[in-house]
């Protein structure tokens, strides 16, 4: 592929983990933990995986989340996505590479999700110090159950749409 | 670069459920344990405020130790004390010193007031929800 | 396979549902639990003010608890004995001399005082402020006076000598030396004043504590009553002896415990029978609950005065009100009304 058109598919990736993550952000929070959401921008990241390959799974979530973490102006938050995003993001790939026999989009991307909650939550405990976080663990869990599947589901959808302009073809 | 959009059109895999059932029966699981121990600790937090306006929190877990803290009232100095689970007013600069006499606290909704120096502890957080919601006195 | 399929398929879906139930109830319980606003402790009046206030957000409630700061302000510079300029302290001031022009509300909290004055024959007298400033209630200068002295003091002790004139909006104690307290029942009346604002302001669950007279509005969140704890008059802080539960309505207490010093092993305590000058010493507490906040305080400290039998025979003369008392030798007993309506837990004894 092109560097040209990488960089444009690596754009358009962010942009729309970016603009996603920002309607996410009007949502009122789930639970009363920093940094706990939905994760809908996740959408990009298991995009690029599925499309693209792992590199530019990597490359979006780190663009994804100094940029986010930017535009909310809230280093705290910064710290808090970066190390969920840059965890589950390496997990999926290894569930993507190891397990492609057993695990399809929609599993990876639960699987995502989970981790991402998981490792938020670990960093918003060596922030705030108060093990009493540890108590919401299972619901966060819990959440990022529906959340992965709707992720993966949609998806799944973006990228056999996205197959008749395959970026290596296309 | 590989192909790989081949793979996305893939049906739902088994190991698909298999990981949203373990998920799920591993969180709904972990629920009452989790729970039970943020509940089993008393109250979790002493919040301590002068005037109406908190000025400290401090967590009060077994294995927490003891601490001692002075506080500066309206009237002067009040020294609280934290030990194992436990809080209470050790010394206040008010006359009465109905608040060193209040004893300790140690669960959720529980307070000292001290009305000279206009000093208050009071529990706060934990799983164990309160009691009660006033006391008349 | 199909079949596999199909069972695959079918506990996806169950385990789902399952999840999805497990976290809808799960959030609807959190969510109820973050709209809970609890007031710090605030001090006002010489005590202190707690509220809580469910169902609304944040904001809203913390601008409910600032208007009814700003009541309670309002209504202490009228009312409080230490403020000079204030209504009381006028009208003390002035006493034997002048009528002076005071507040609606204060005429209305002296005329109410005055009305139960008269139905318990004098057991409660809001002109018992040289007694207790005699024994040093309000310099806390605590003393045990000689007989001679209680005798001087309880001359200057006559709620008839309270002149209102309702038509000017003046007030006056005929006597030099005489002085009015309010404390007590001011602090009801406040109670009464920041539930209707509350109300007023569109709060459905709400539960305002002032010094141990607690207003409650409407139910809690969850549909149960607000639970009330009453304090053991011979516990430490936070030891209950029982627990009432109450929808819209008010808990006054009265104890020998709440002010008190103690002497040669004896504790005096700031409630006086205005008829000797001394402590009554049939009961160590006295908490009653009914509609309105001004005549649960001035019942419960009447009843403190007139012990049991007199007590629950006053509760009468207003409908609605029920009362639970501490006797001196720890026997609990409490109006039939009381057991049936609001008590939920209590000791058989101390």
């Amino acid at each position: 592929m092109p560097t040209s058109r990488r960089v444009t598919n690596l754009a358009l990736l962010v942009s729309i983990g970016l603009v996603l993550s920002i309607i996410e952000s009007t949502f009122p929070p789930l639970l009363p933990v920093p940094g706990a959401k939905l994760g809908l921008a996740n959408i990009a990241t298991v995009l690029a995986l599925y499309v693209f390959g792992p590199r530019m799974a990597i490359e979006v979530t780190v663009l994804r989340s100094i940029l986010g973490g930017l535009l909310r102006g809230s280093v705290v938050g910064l710290f808090l996505s970066f190390s969920g995003g840059i965890v589950s993001t390496l997990v999926m790939i290894a569930l993507y590479l190891l397990l492609k026999r057993y695990l399809s989009i929609v599993g990876v991307s639960v699987a995502g999700a989970v981790t991402h909650n998981v490792v938020q939550l670990a960093a918003a405990f060596l922030l705030i110090q108060h093990a009493a976080l540890f108590f919401y663990l299972p619901y966060l869990v819990l959440i990022s159950v529906p959340t992965g599947l709707f992720v993966g589901f949609a998806s799944r959808r973006v990228a056999v749409s996205l197959q008749g302009v395959s970026p290596a073809t296309g | 670069m590989e192909r790989t959009t081949k793979s996305v059109t893939g049906k739902i895999k088994a190991g698909d459920i298999v990981l949203v059932a373990l998920v799920i029966a591993a969180s709904i699981a972990s629920m009452v344990p989790v729970s039970r121990a943020s509940a089993g600790e008393k109250g979790s937090l002493a919040i301590i405020e002068v005037n109406g306006e908190e000025v400290r929190r401090l967590e009060l877990g077994d294995n927490q130790g003891c601490r001692t803290l002075r506080v500066q009232g309206a009237q002067g100095a009040s020294t609280v004390v934290v030990e194992y689970g436990t809080v209470w007013m050790a010394e206040s600069a008010c006359r009465d010193k109905l608040c060193v006499g209040m004893g300790r606290i140690d669960s959720t909704g529980q307070s000292i007031v001290c009305l000279p120096n206009r000093v208050v502890i009071r529990i706060t957080g934990g799983g164990k929800p309160r009691d009660v919601d006033a006391i008349t006195e | 396979m199909k079949q596999v399929k199909a069972i695959l398929n079918v506990i996806l879906v169950t385990a789902l549902a399952a999840g999805t139930v497990v976290l809808v109830a799960f959030l609807s319980g959190r969510n109820s639990g973050e709209k809970d606003y609890r007031s710090p402790t605030l001090f006002a009046m010489d005590t202190t003010l707690e509220i809580t206030i469910q169902e609304r957000d944040r904001e809203s409630s913390e601008a409910d608890v600032d208007a009814c700061v700003a009541l309670v302000e309002e209504l202490e510079s009228n009312t409080s004995r230490f403020t000079g300029g204030s209504d009381v302290w006028l009208v003390n001031s002035n006493a034997g001399q002048s009528p002076v022009a005071v507040h609606p509300e204060t005429l209305e909290i002296m005329r109410r005082s005055l009305e139960f004055s008269r139905l318990s024959d004098g057991a409660f007298d809001i002109t018992m402020a040289p007694i207790a400033g005699l024994w040093g209630f309000y310099d806390r200068n605590y003393r045990v006076p000689t007989p001679e002295e209680v005798e001087a003091a309880r001359s200057l002790v006559d709620y008839g000598q309270v002149l209102l004139d309702e038509v000017n909006q003046t007030a006056m104690l005929a006597q030099r030396g005489m002085e009015i307290d309010l404390g007590g029942i001011a602090k009801g009346y406040t109670v009464g004043a920041m539930c209707e604002t509350l109300r007023n302001r569109g709060v459905k669950h709400g539960l305002v504590n002032f010094g141990g007279t607690v207003g409650a509005i409407g139910s809690r969140s969850d549909g149960k009553p607000w639970s009330i704890g009453i304090r053991d008059p011979r516990g430490e802080a936070c030891d209950l002896l029982g627990k009432l539960e109450v929808e819209d309505a008010y808990v006054s207490s009265s104890g020998d415990y709440e002010r008190f010093f103690t002497r040669d092993g004896k504790r005096y305590s700031h409630l006086f029978d205005p008829h000797t000058g001394y402590q009554p010493t049939g009961l160590l507490s006295v908490t009653v609950v009914g509609p309105d906040p001004v005549d649960a305080d001035i019942l419960s400290t009447t009843i403190f005065v007139l012990g049991t039998e007199r007590g629950f025979a006053l509760l009468k003369v207003r409908s609605g009100y029920e009362a639970l008392v501490v006797e001196a030798d720890g026997a609990i007993k409490m109006t039939d009304g009381m057991r049936d309506r609001y008590v939920t837990e209590v000791r058989e004894r101390l």
